[in-house]
């Protein structure tokens, strides 16, 4: 079963509405009242006094530009990313309500030399990027090369994803296989009755010619 | 009206170096596990850097993202971490250093991402907390030491503690206040599971598969919903005594995190680990000690060469036990506390090893074992004897009386 990701604009939300606004303001209320209750409600103040006036300073003020980045940071799911606070970033997952768990997805696929078909798992292959980060960059790729705004937008995507093709031909070949060719994706239908359309296709040639 | 705070009352510099010890030990697995050489495959253009890594030369992430370099980036990591877990000189700038270097190594991973997400910035933190301890005074090559305020030990675990509660509070917040209350209903979360299962991913989990009948959908939610209290109510650990209440919070976490990876393939072993640091690591090891190294009496059977062996050769390390040779003692060996209270047999062997310095941890383990309170067989078992001789004939000699009256 080719796999599948989310392919829609409402899963992190970053446009600036009057709504989210509203929303990121109650959010800073309930999080100043916290601060504020353990700050002046509670001994949890004079508790850290001990660490010195020095190393408090530091953790203060290391709580407070991570408390800063926390409501400011609305992009640290967008790529490419105009604005990055790391090391600081915003600590949120699953806060988008998801009307439908598919729209699209994409698969990546390799014709071996004995004309075999195999699908390539790119979030295996290069596991130390990590799960959440490769899946955004690939959901994005996908869009640009699906549903370009501009032909910049698409031309953009087939470089990239030929890179990507680039990464996984080596490693694939690492591990001795001999691929002839591989292929990108776009998925639709639902998982007893998909629909892939091939978006790129690139040979052995090309990928293995840098 | 002031607010108690109860979390790590009566931590010692122990329960600190324990913290610390955790914490290295965490990114020593977290990095040696790490495909992080696989990324050679990818061309450096993909490569993007985030924040304050974009005012570093690309000549650098070119330098590292080769062969070396990456192995290079792997073993400086895993030494630097290594060196601030065991305590050497200098442990307490090495952890400084530890965060620029485990930054550095997410950048290089990272890079090849479109996003930073934020798994391993908890630990980032904590360790970059750390720096602010005195954590090295026990458990350490080299110890620091010095005058300690009074409650500093306790100050650093609940700033340690502290980093871990907050990046809860920020999510449970994020959650309700951008998603409620539409991400609570409507089977969002399932949705979620479907789209998580349906991507690829590097575990291969399908369990998430079997809730994805409309009739786990208001469970699911319920389940994000109890979820995301307990994110936002992770604040009151720090009100809470040692008890189930707080171990409940800790396991609903754990619950939550294990549910997610499950379900939808997204790791957080990290934050997982992370979580004993609201407990007293030092706890168990006071607990082991108290009652255990005070003064006591065994009295023996001459006759029973393995009890005398222990008669001969204990004294030395335990000094505060006073040892006497008695005909026909229940089970070989019998010990009495200074409260009265006696065991025999091998019981009583575990009271005396737990009164030998180093020995504590292997005394404790005898103690969970079947059988610990068995009678002290004469010789040793067939297996013991074929691997280490059968029991000395000299320890069958009767101690002398000197050595009887020793206290």
């Amino acid at each position: 079963m080719p796999s599948r990701v989310l392919q829609s604009p409402f899963v992190e939300s970053t446009a600036v509405t009057p709504e989210l606004v509203i929303r990121a303001v109650l959010e800073l209320l309930f999080l100043l009242a916290v601060i504020i209750v353990l700050l002046t409600l509670s001994d949890f103040r004079r508790r850290l006094f001990a660490l010195g006036a020095a190393a408090l300073t530091v953790f203060y003020i290391f709580i407070g530009g991570w408390s800063v980045v926390q409501m400011v940071d609305r992009w640290q799911y967008d790529y490419p990313q105009d604005v990055s606070f790391i090391p600081l970033t915003r600590f949120a997952m699953y806060q988008a309500q998801l009307e439908s768990s598919v729209e699209a997805s994409y698969a990546w696929q390799a014709t071996l030399a004995d004309g075999s078909e195999r699908d390539v798992n790119i979030a295996k292959e290069f596991e130390s990027v990590g799960l959440p980060p490769m899946s955004t960059r690939m959901r994005v790729l996908l869009g640009w090369a699906h549903d370009p705004e501009d032909d910049q937008q698409h031309a953009d995507a087939a470089r990239e994803l030929e890179l990507y093709a680039e990464g996984l031909y080596g490693a694939l070949s690492a591990d001795g296989l001999e691929v002839e060719e591989l292929s990108f994706s776009r998925v639709t239908g639902t998982p007893d009755d998909v629909d892939a359309e091939v978006l790129f296709t690139w040979s052995a040639e090309e990928l293995s010619a840098r | 009206m002031s607010l108690r705070i109860r979390l790590h009352e009566g931590v010692t510099a122990r329960s600190l170096a324990l913290a610390r010890v955790v914490v290295f030990a965490i990114w020593i697995v977290f990095v040696v596990q790490d495909p992080l050489h696989d990324l050679v495959f990818l061309p450096f253009e993909l490569f993007h850097t985030y924040g304050v890594f974009e005012f570093v030369p690309d000549s650098f992430w070119q330098a590292i993202l080769t062969p070396a370099g990456l192995l290079g980036l792997k073993a400086v990591a895993i030494l630097v971490f290594g060196w601030a877990l065991l305590g050497f000189r200098g442990a307490r700038w090495m952890t400084a250093f530890a965060v620029v270097v485990g930054m550095v190594y997410l950048q290089v991973r990272k890079g090849f991402g479109g996003h930073w997400d934020h798994r391993e910035l908890t630990l980032v933190y904590v360790t970059a907390a750390l720096v602010l301890t005195p954590a090295w005074d026990a458990f350490a090559v080299h110890r620091t030491n010095g005058v300690r305020r009074d409650g500093i030990y306790r100050a650093s675990l609940l700033v340690l503690s502290f980093v871990v509660i907050v990046q809860y509070v920020f999510i449970g917040a994020a959650r309700t206040f951008i998603g409620a209350p539409g991400v609570f209903l409507d089977g969002t979360l399932q949705n979620w599971v479907e789209n998580r299962n349906l991507r690829p991913n590097p575990f291969g989990f399908d369990i998430g598969t079997y809730f994805l009948d409309p009739f786990w959908a208001v469970p699911l939610d319920l389940l994000f919903l109890g979820g995301t209290i307990l994110e936002l109510a992770s604040i009151v650990l720090l009100f809470l005594r040692p008890g189930w209440i707080k171990v409940g919070f800790v396991i609903g976490f754990a619950v939550f995190h294990m549910a997610i990876f499950l379900m939808m393939n997204v790791a957080f072993p990290e934050n997982i680990a992370l979580l004993v640091l609201f407990f007293d690591l030092d706890a168990p090891l006071r607990r082991m000690r108290a009652g255990r190294s005070g003064a006591g009496a065994a009295t023996f059977d001459p006759g029973n060469p393995r009890a005398a062996l222990l008669a001969r050769r204990a004294p030395a390390q335990s000094p505060e036990v006073s040892f006497r040779a008695v005909p026909s003692v229940p089970g070989g060996i019998e010990f009495t506390d200074p409260d009265g209270r006696s065991v025999s047999g091998r019981a009583a062997v575990t009271e005396l090893m737990y009164r030998r310095r180093g020995w504590l941890g292997i005394a404790w383990l005898r103690t969970i074992l079947p059988g610990f309170d068995g009678p002290l067989r004469a010789e040793r078992g067939a297996v013991a004897s074929w691997f280490l001789g059968p029991v000395p004939a000299d320890a069958a000699e009767e101690p002398t009386a000197s050595e009887h009256d020793r206290v």
